[in-house]
Order: C-alpha cells, then structure tokens, then sequence
C-alpha cells in the first residue's frame, strides 16, 4: 500500500517496478479521499470508473512490457474549471451547470494523462475563479487542512486542501493574481504558476485572459518539476500559450543557487506584511545567504502594479460575464457578484492607464533583474483567516478579506513572471509561504531556489496535525 | 438614516442605464464598495509618471527575454 504522503515519483517508481499496481493506487486514493473529503470538501467531483480504467492502462502497459511515463499511476485532480470530457465545467458557479458536457480532456490534463498520471476528479473552487478564500456559496467553503476553522485560501481551494490534506500528490490549479500561490501558501504546499503563455490553458473556463495561468501543487519540489515538465509545449489552440520548446526542469533541480544574486524587497511590501510572514522571509533569507548573494531592494512599483491588476481584473472579467450579470444576477455568488456589477461600470479611461500602468510596472521589474537573478517576497500577508473572517489587517488597516488576501500576489501575475511558492512554517504552526520571483521563462531559477530550501529544511510541506 | 448619495451612485445610476444593466438595490451597497476601490486603484495609477508618446492598449502580450 502507498501512503497518504508518498511523492509522485516515489508512486510512479513503485508502478514502474511493480511493487504495487496501479489500480491499487487508484483504490487507496478513493479510500482516503472518501474518508478525509466530508470534512476538506475539497473534491467537488470523483471519477472512480474513468481513474479505475486508466490505472488498468498502465498495469496492462506494464504487464505488456511497454515504456510507462515519468507519472505512471500517479493520482492527480484538477480544479474544476478544468474541461473534463462528459462532465459540466462548472467554474465553481452554478450558472455554468447548464451548460452542456465538455466534448474533450483540457489540453494540461491530456498531457498528464500522456505521462502516464491518472485523473480522480475535480475539486472546489471559488465561483468563476474571483476569489482568494475558498468560500463558495453553492459548493460549500473549501476547509484548511491545517485547521479546519480557518480558510484555504483561494480561489484554487480544493486544489491547495487536496494536496495538503494526502488526497492528490500533484493538483492544478489557476492563478490570475495570486490563486495557486494564496492556497499554497496557507496549505502548506509547493506551488508553481509558470511564466504567461507557457502553459496551455486551451479547455479551461476563462476568467482574465490578460492574466490568466495554469499550474501545478505539490508537496514536493520534485514533484513539482515533474508535473510541469511533463504539461510544457506550444499549444496552439491558447493564443496566448508561447511558440517555445520545451525546457526542462527536474535535470536541473538541484544545481543550487550559489552566487546567485536574490532581493528582498522592502518598502510596500513591509508594511503590509504581519510577524508570521516576516519570519517566513527571515527563515528563507539566513538559509540563502550561505551561498547567495541577498540584499534588500526598493521594488519601486509593485503597489501601482497591483492597482493595474486589480482594475484590469476588475474590468476584464465583467466584461465576460455581461450578458450573465443582466439576466441572472442573483444566481452568483453574492460575494462575486457585487465585484463584477462593479467592474461592468468602469470608465475605459481607468482601464487603458491600468494597462499603460502594467507596461510600465514590468519595465520596473526588468531593471531590477539586470541587478539579480531572483527576488524573495511574501506569499500572504498572514497564515490563514478564520473561515468567516471577513476582514483583515494590512498595514494597520482593516480591510476585506476576499480582494486583499492576495495583495502581495497580483502584482507578479500582472507582468506574467515565472514563481514558485513555498511552505516556510514549522510542524505545529499554521503554515505560511514565500514567493520566489524569476525573469520571464526561467521556471528553472524559482524551482532551484525553492529545491535548495527544502534540502535544507527550511521549505517543507508539513504533514497537516490532524493526522 | 438614508445613505448619502455621492458620485459612486451617480456613476452607477448613469452607467448602469448606459450599459443596459439594472442595479438592484439590494446590490447597490457591495457594488459602491467595490467601485470606491477600484477609484482608489485609479487613483494610484495617476501618480505614476508615463511617457506622453507610449500608449499600451494590447491586453495580450509576450514578456520579453531578460536583459544581458
């Protein structure tokens, strides 16, 4: 049998040399997910016959002699704005369930299904994906792992609790302004959002087009690197997914950050960040400065950056849900729904200096990466809230929770840097994570960063305490 | 104590005609909210300084390589 806490690559080895099967992954994966998930509800979907069939794919494979892929019999979900061949992409709406059944697998779940990972099912999210809490009014909220009183941080919720909790080695998720790193960070998880336009989002229900990202969770660095190196390729049915090859990761995992040159902002980001979140920095930063070179910067900017987000979001997304918005409105979600009624009155004037206002916010950050190779920033401001917290304090001020808990997220996304989260806390302790910040198209740089860490046990994905 | 009207609610009331989406009163509170911080946001991104020849309007763009 595989634990609840095996890696990917310790159950894709186990496949591979037959100490276990596949199928018997599968079914142990139910087990768990069918005792843990009444109190997490971070599956909203379970596909037992479909996973059932795929994990007697690759035993059949197997038994045949055939070459199994780097992910053989490797459980993963996805969130369910994901298209799922012959289910509804629900998008955590309830608008969405009329419509009709996807007709095919979104494209990153085909390339998973390719390396031989087996699809379980679709997990919670928040509605349309405008969210940073996990709370869902049609689903039911999304709860943390690490606490079940408190938030999961969203909207990718099912995802990050999934992981966290030992019911999915590897989870994807979207992030817009910060919905893989918000979960990761108060799940106690590894997460990585990939540079703009590296990842396929073809199958996937829209929310920000502008801003919109696919990633992989995980529990582990490795693992991490081996979901997206197997999900990398030019797709060109995403027009914004990049003509680039692909570019691996996992060989390069552990070549360090010696000399590397990493900054940790100061500034907007200080202020905004509570005592949990500074020790998480002050953890990754003693631990990086053995062998690389860290300073403190300005990071000029990033608060103009995140107003561009937020605004571009904002108008964006409404934009999208329009026609919805004038004929159902009370069919959303309340607490999205007064945010896009708001973004559909916007003054354009507002929107193209957001956009002016991005341009000129990346043109910061790539002057600040002709001086270093990485930066180092907050994940969150503060562990996870209450789960009906709806305020939080930033900068001494009280603020609501749902647009701001990703605060020091968005202004990253909005300029589609490559960045991977990682878990900071200790054993006991509500976990919290960091950012890691590379220039465009180096996914290496922020895993090698995030893999160094973890040698050195300071990122670690704890086990949740009530297990 | 009826809420003081001000120029969030002119904006809703003239927009929402505009764009042909009726704002119930139930949501007028929340919608307000949100549109007092996305004026925030604007207001944020009037202090940066942008060159007056560069206008940027393509939503949809590739990040540019690192510099050497």
């Amino acid at each position: 049998m595989i634990g609840p806490w095996a890696s990917a690559s310790e159950i894709a080895a186990a496949v591979a040399t037959g100490e276990v099967s596949a199928q018997e992954v599968i079914n142990d994966s139910f087990a768990r997910i069918e005792a843990r998930n009444g109190e997490i509800n971070a599956f909203t979907d379970v596909f037992r016959d479909r996973a059932l069939a795929e994990a007697e794919a690759v035993d059949t494979a197997r038994a045949s002699g055939q070459p199994l892929g780097p992910l053989a019999g490797v459980p993963f979900a996805v969130k369910n704005l994901f298209d799922v061949e012959g289910m509804t992409t629900r998008a955590g709406s309830k608008i969405n369930r009329e419509r009709e059944p996807a007709t095919r697998d979104a494209a990153l779940i085909r390339k998973l299904n390719t390396a031989g990972a087996i699809l379980t099912g679709a997990l919670n999210m928040g509605e349309y994906a405008y969210d940073f809490t996990g709370r869902n009014v049609h689903d039911g909220n999304c709860h943390n792992p690490h606490d079940l009183g408190r938030m999961t941080g969203g909207s990718s919720s099912g995802s990050g609790a999934a992981t966290a909790a030992g019911l999915s080695p590897i989870s994807l998720g979207s992030d817009t302004n910060g919905s893989i790193r918000v979960p990761s960070s108060l799940c106690g998880i590894f997460g990585l959002k990939p540079t703009y336009g590296r990842l396929s989002r073809a199958g996937t229900f829209p929310f920000v087009d502008s801003l919109d990202h696919l990633g992989p969770f995980a529990r582990s660095t490795r693992d991490l690197a081996l979901a997206y190196d197997a999900m990398q390729g030019h797709d060109p049915d995403d027009h914004a997914c990049a003509v680039r090859g692909i570019e691996p990761t996992l060989s390069e995992l552990d070549s360090g950050v010696r000399d590397l040159r990493i900054g940790i902002p100061g500034g907007w980001f200080g202020k905004l960040i509570g005592s949990e979140a500074r020790t998480a920095i002050d953890r990754a930063a003693s631990a990086l400065q053995a062998v690389a070179r860290v300073t403190a910067i300005a990071l000029d900017g990033a608060s103009e950056g995140r107003a561009a987000a937020y605004l571009i979001t904002n108008a964006e997304s409404s934009a999208l849900h329009l026609d919805q918005l004038r004929d159902c409105p009370d069919d959303y979600d309340p607490e999205t729904r007064d945010r896009f009624l708001a973004g559909a009155l916007l003054p354009a004037a507002w929107i193209v200096r957001a956009q002016r206002v991005r341009r000129w916010w990346l043109e910061q950050m790539m002057a600040n990466f002709a001086e270093i190779d990485l930066l180092l920033a907050p994940a969150t401001p503060c562990p996870a809230p209450g789960i009906d917290q709806d305020t939080i304090t930033l900068g001494g001020r009280e603020v609501p929770t749902r647009p701001n808990l990703g605060v020091l997220a968005q202004p990253f996304s909005c300029i589609g840097l490559p960045i991977v989260t990682a878990p900071i806390f200790s054993p006991g302790e509500l976990p919290i994570g960091v950012q890691l910040i590379a220039p465009p198209w180096r996914e290496d740089l922020c895993l090698r960063a995030a893999r160094y860490l973890e040698y050195e046990g300071v990122a670690v994905a704890h086990t949740p305490a009530l297990h | 104590m009826a809420e003081r009207r001000d120029d969030l609610d002119v904006l809703i009331d003239a927009m929402s005609g505009v764009v042909n989406l009726s704002i119930d009163e139930e949501f007028r509170p929340g919608v307000r909210t949100y549109l007092a911080i996305a004026r925030d946001m604007a207001a944020m991104l009037d202090t940066v300084t942008l060159a007056d020849d560069e206008l940027v309007l393509a939503p949809v763009y590739t990040p540019p390589e690192r510099p050497e």
